[in-house]
């Protein structure tokens, strides 16, 4: 350890305005930099010129904006690695100059507007006691009690009595005690976060005689090898790595030696306590899942699917969270510093408003990724050396994984548990690890999310059977961290490799100034092995630690008959109200169906020049479209993705059914390719284990899941399961998300999504029947009229796809809202045409639902109902398009600026 | 697609750099020849690269969000790149130098267009924060009309007291307006016997004409399209001497 005197350089900025956030007047950084660089002074001049303001008075007063200790600061990290500093050695704060003292009404304002939750702590000072303060801020002395034994009741874990059994007599089998460091590590290994305990679980439902052993295994995994046994050309790689692998095939229906990643993510308790980190986070998180695909994939699109408090929403809710615009200011803004600073497009994305969503925000982040189909497979070997490279380890993250199985604001949280993104350390990283993968430097790659190194680590150790690693050395960003903490920091844009040429991959590590520590090596052993300061601090066999967690046992008491009842109930107290023009005007103002063009323009959606399909389309780029089409010219061919959720629908069943056939539908319009799909399941629900109904609609689900597998041969190849999204009082919605993608067939066959000249025949092919649960008699009747639906809709999307195929349909829409008209009216934004009805309005403003509907236009040389003439009855004439968009008008401007209104009030 | 006087240019790319291969791809189809510049390699042996520069040749920064805008966009790269004098020694090879968007924001930060500024956007009536919208555009040293998507966050151009020679190069021709003085899109300048240009809009991103969010596979491709599928880049023939 050096204890070189280091010269302190303190300097004060204009600060850069963040522009959505309200700042109440011009602000300054101040610059406090450790560094015996004779040439320091000068280089901030260079750097910052003009901007630079003398240091206040000692006695001015000031409103500090300060990282909160062990989180690290993207922006001083930047600033260090330009002026060759250790990022430790550099703080940036904001401040703003008061000239009365505030009162606590004042301060607590200040906070709700001018800092990130959990990631940043306001204090009033003045300049002198915040130098005093910072001279004060030192390394806490803490006690590491990482190598002793301790019952983990005293340190805050928590295991059912089944796992505390297993792991007592695994420990007597070793003949001794777990020490601190292993408690942390199996608290991790074996939370539900990790280990979807839930989704493993054993399922009686008792009144039905219905037991399920594991929803995961018996409902996704089995089904999808089926699909994957029929086509192994198509499906590369299913469950075992970081997301589901296909292969790409051009529009020819050719396999190319191309391969698409796909995963989604959740990240909704980090987003409830710091909105920006949370969804930041998220965004990069789950960019790093896919390069930690096979040897490493590119991300080249993001999606990403919100829940938020409904804005108006006034009745109770959890005193705790923070206010709807808050969450809504804080995670727009996430996702689009962690999309457009990563250089990847936000391709799609859907926003949903429901009171129930005060618990916890939802935010779902989904990323497509691209690789060579010979880098789909890791192949580790005993003896590979192990890296760890980009961020420094530090206090950010602790026990998230742990944390996030558990309700959110329990006693023992503690604002470590929120990490922050920095998107430009990680696009480094990419860079990187892009040409390390070309030069086949790397045997595995995997990320370090939830559970740090403990988790990246443990996981490839798997792959050769043991692993020993070293922490004395690890770069650290924070000094006083723990040795337990070391291993299981979540710290940010932090990969994991396995090499068998580390010398080479070290010398291009140097080159891309790319930061890295040589963790140990990967060996088959069968044991987990670290050491550090030369003391064992784990070491556990790999069975122990992966294999011996017991199986959850749960039993749910709900049943078809409660369910059935409960949706007469709330159907009877639901009062159907018709809607007239007048109504519609105010519809298409409310949160639900206001136009998401402002938001989704704050995410670049095109970065890569990858995609075809924008967001918003037509000469206005204001209809929105269906699906996204990204080419992908590394191949000569096309990815087309959908995704489709409806938790607002009380009807579970249909809302499943609606969320597949969203998805499916935005996919088909896209030009995707049926025999090409596959599909993500991502489960936010509240805890089935404090809730009958909620366990049983998740087996329900499972069983829904199953049969569009079976039904379409599109399996489930990768999806997520976040389970406490509840408090004691409060739950969400049981929310699911379904998105397809696979091969496309091209922009020269995607239909519009907008109206391209006046007089052509609009065609609405009509919902299928929208009762399932009330029309069913008991839960096997349920689960055989879902076939049946499943069936009529195959039967649509294979004309809608043969249609495509012969270019015969030149505008599509599916219906985004249960009204007709709302379609019609954004397929008319685009160029400014608007439509004439044959029956009036009255038809198009009936609520009808969505299943299997689409408006739709032909080539006026095709005449579909003298082909098909058996659709009489369901595709249906409503009228032509027409040169009277100036009666559209008013509804125009009242969509667009309610959407605007929701990105900022 | 080229008329022959295709050129020699370096794209530099790495620490946060995005659009490089879109860049890459459209100016190799107009028959230029094309090499990337990892910076943190440049950055760490610029001899090795500058001796590769020959006169005439075109450098160019793509957008992206290079050290993800911290403490203002282009900042601290153009401070790294200052730091090795890599401008100077450009100019001194008789070599150009072309950003784009974030690129552009580079060069502005470097001080080569003078006093001049790229703030925060100031949207009339609406947030003024990132956003990815097409814009029409009218060049006026090219005289033709463009149509690019804008996606910046900092692209309000205040020409304080630009550097001598420096013109206009592009404009925003409709309603949409950034707050840039006269709807300044991007700005030429002639250091010595160099250009450089700055250019806000992607104009790397049209190399095929489906692009377009007006696209419709009915419509014939539209008769713009061929003279913008060499669009902006075009002039990089002009240059030739």
């Amino acid at each position: 350890m050096t204890t070189e005197k280091l010269n302190t350089h303190i300097f004060a900025l204009k600060a850069n305005k963040v522009p959505d956030w309200k700042d109440p007047g011009q602000s300054l950084s101040f610059i406090i930099l450790k560094s015996n660089d004779k040439e320091m002074d000068k280089k901030i001049k260079n750097l910052f010129g003009k901007d630079i303001v003398s240091l206040p008075a000692a006695e001015s007063q000031f409103l500090f904006r300060c990282y909160m200790p062990g989180v690290s600061n993207p922006v001083a990290e930047s600033l260090a690695r330009v002026l060759k500093v250790p990022s430790k050695n550099l703080r940036i704060d904001q401040a703003l100059e008061i000239t009365t003292p505030l009162s606590d009404t004042e301060f607590k304002n200040m906070e709700a507007l001018w800092r990130e939750p959990a990631i940043e702590t306001l204090r009033s000072l003045s300049f002198a006691d915040y130098l005093s303060w910072l001279e004060k801020l030192r390394t806490p002395e803490r006690s590491d009690n990482s190598f002793d034994a301790v019952k983990p009741e005293d340190i805050g874990l928590e295991f059912s009595p089944e796992e505390r059994q297993a792991l007592d007599d695994a420990a007597q089998k070793e003949g001794r005690s777990w020490n601190r460091a292993e408690w942390e590590l199996f608290a991790q290994t074996w939370s539900e976060h990790c280990k979807h305990k839930i989704f493993n679980a054993e399922i009686s439902l008792t009144e039905e005689n219905v037991e399920t052993n594991s929803i995961f295994k018996s409902k996704l995994r089995v089904p999808a090898l089926a699909e994957t046994e029929k086509k192994p050309e198509l499906f590369l790689s299913l469950f075992h790595d970081n997301a589901g692998v296909l292969r790409i095939y051009n529009p020819a229906g050719e396999g190319t030696d191309m391969a698409i990643a796909a995963k989604m993510e959740t990240h909704n308790s980090p987003s409830a306590i710091s909105p920006y980190g949370g969804a930041s986070t998220g965004v990069v998180g789950v960019h790093r899942d896919i390069l930690g695909t096979g040897l490493g994939a590119l991300p080249v699109a993001n999606w990403d699917v919100l829940c938020f408090e409904s804005p108006e929403h006034s009745a109770d809710r959890p005193a705790t969270a923070l206010s709807p615009e808050i969450i809504r200011r804080g995670v727009l803004r996430g996702i689009q510093d962690g999309g457009n600073q990563s250089g990847i497009p936000t391709v799609q994305g859907s926003v949903v408003f429901d009171p129930s969503y005060a618990v916890k925000p939802l935010v779902f982040a989904g990323a497509l990724g691209i690789l060579p189909t010979k880098y789909v497979n890791k192949h580790p070997k005993g003896g590979d050396t192990l890296f760890v490279i980009g961020g420094a380890t530090g206090a950010d993250g602790l026990r998230g994984a742990v944390m996030s199985s558990r309700d959110i604001r329990s006693e023992d949280f503690s604002g470590s548990i929120v990490q922050v993104a920095n998107p430009y350390t990680q696009r480094c990283l990419t860079d990187f690890l892009m040409e390390a993968r070309d030069k086949d430097l790397l045997t595995a790659v995997t990320d370090n999310g939830a559970g740090g190194l403990a988790s990246s680590v443990g996981e490839m150790s798997t792959l050769t059977g043991g692993a020993t690693i070293d922490l004395s050395n690890i770069r650290l960003k924070f000094d006083g961290l723990l040795e337990w903490e070391k291993l299981l920091s979540e710290s940010q844009e932090r990969m994991t490799l396995a090499t068998d040429k580390p010398e080479e991959l070290k010398t291009l590590l140097k080159q891309w100034r790319i930061e890295f520590d040589e963790l140990g090596t990967l060996n088959t052993s069968g044991r987990l092995v670290v050491t550090t300061q030369n003391k064992k601090l784990i070491d556990l066999s790999l069975e122990v630690l992966h294999d011996l967690c017991p199986q959850m046992k749960l039993k749910s008491f709900w049943s078809f008959e409660k369910e059935k009842a409960a949706l007469q109930e709330t159907r009877a107290a639901k009062k159907e109200e018709s809607l007239d023009l007048k109504s519609f005007n105010t519809y298409i103002q409310s949160p639900d169906w206001a136009s998401r063009e402002k938001i989704l323009r704050r995410f670049d959606h095109e970065v890569q020049g990858r995609t075809l399909r924008k967001p918003f389309a037509g000469a206005t780029q204001e209809s929105p479209t269906e699906g996204s089409l990204i080419e992908i010219p590394e191949a000569k061919s096309y990815i087309a993705l959908g995704h489709g959720l409806c938790p607002k629908e009380d009807d579970f069943a249909l809302g499943l059914l609606n969320s597949f056939d969203e998805a499916m539908k935005r996919y088909l319009l896209s030009s995707g390719q049926l025999k090409f799909a596959a599909l993500l399941d991502n489960y936010s629900w509240p805890d089935p284990l404090k809730n009958d109904r909620s366990l049983w609609k998740l087996e329900l689900s499972g069983e829904i899941l199953k049969l569009i597998t079976q039904c379409f041969g599109t399996p489930f190849v990768s999806g997520k399961d976040s389970m406490k999204n509840n408090d004691a009082k409060f739950r969400i919605l049981e929310t699911l998300v379904i998105s397809v993608f696979g091969s496309a067939r091209g922009p020269e066959y995607a239909p519009t999504s907008f109206f391209t000249k006046s007089g052509l025949k609009i065609y609405n092919w009509q919902p299928t029947p929208q009762e399932l649960t009330l029309k069913a008699e008991s839960r096997s009747d349920l689960v055989s009229k879902t076939t049946d639906q499943l069936q009529k809709l195959k039967t649509r999307y294979e004309l809608i796809e043969k249609w495509i195929s012969e270019k015969k349909l030149i505008s599509a829409k599916d219906y985004s809202a249960l009204v007709p008209l709302k379609s019609l009216f954004e397929m008319s934004l685009g160029r400014k045409i608007g439509f004439t009805l044959n029956e009036g309005l009255e038809k198009q403003l009936q609520k009808q639902g969505t299943l299997g509907a689409f408006h739709l236009v032909f080539d006026p040389a095709f005449d579909p109902l003298s082909e098909h003439p058996e659709l009489k009855n369901e595709l249906i004439l409503v009228g032509s398009t027409a040169d009277n968009f100036e009666t559209l008008k008013e509804f125009r401007s009242s969509y667009i600026k309610a959407g605007e209104n929701l990105l900022w009030a | 697609m080229g008329l022959g006087t295709s050129v020699h240019i370096k794209i530099l790319r790495g620490e946060g750099i995005e659009c490089e291969n879109e860049l890459k791809r459209i100016l190799e189809q107009q028959g230029h020849s094309c090499e990337y510049w990892e910076l943190p390699r440049l950055l760490q042996d610029p001899e090795h690269y500058l001796n590769r520069l020959n006169k005439g040749d075109w450098v160019f920064l793509p957008g992206g969000f290079s050290f993800a805008d911290h403490l203002g966009s282009g900042r601290l790269l153009a401070f790294e790149l200052n730091e090795i004098k890599f401008f100077d020694k450009v100019f001194l090879k008789e070599a150009n130098l072309w950003g784009i968007c974030n690129g552009f924001q580079v060069l502005v930060a470097a001080g080569l267009f003078g006093d001049v500024e790229l703030k925060h956007n100031e949207f009339p009536g609406r947030p003024s924060i990132f956003e990815d919208k097409w814009v029409k555009l009218y060049s006026p040293t090219l005289r033709e009309e463009y149509f690019y998507p804008a996606r910046h966050g900092e692209g309000c151009l205040k020409l304080n007291r630009p550097a001598p020679n420096t013109e206009c190069f592009i404009r925003y021709l409709d309603s949409w307006t950034n707050g840039s003085d006269d709807n300044t899109a991007g700005l030429i300048r002639k250091v010595g016997k160099s250009t450089v240009i700055g250019l806000m809009p992607h104009g790397e991103i049209l190399s095929r004409p489906e692009q377009n969010p007006d696209y419709s596979f009915t419509d014939s491709i539209p008769s713009h399209f061929k003279k913008t599928s060499q669009g902006i880049f075009k002039i990089l023939e002009g240059e030739q001497p």
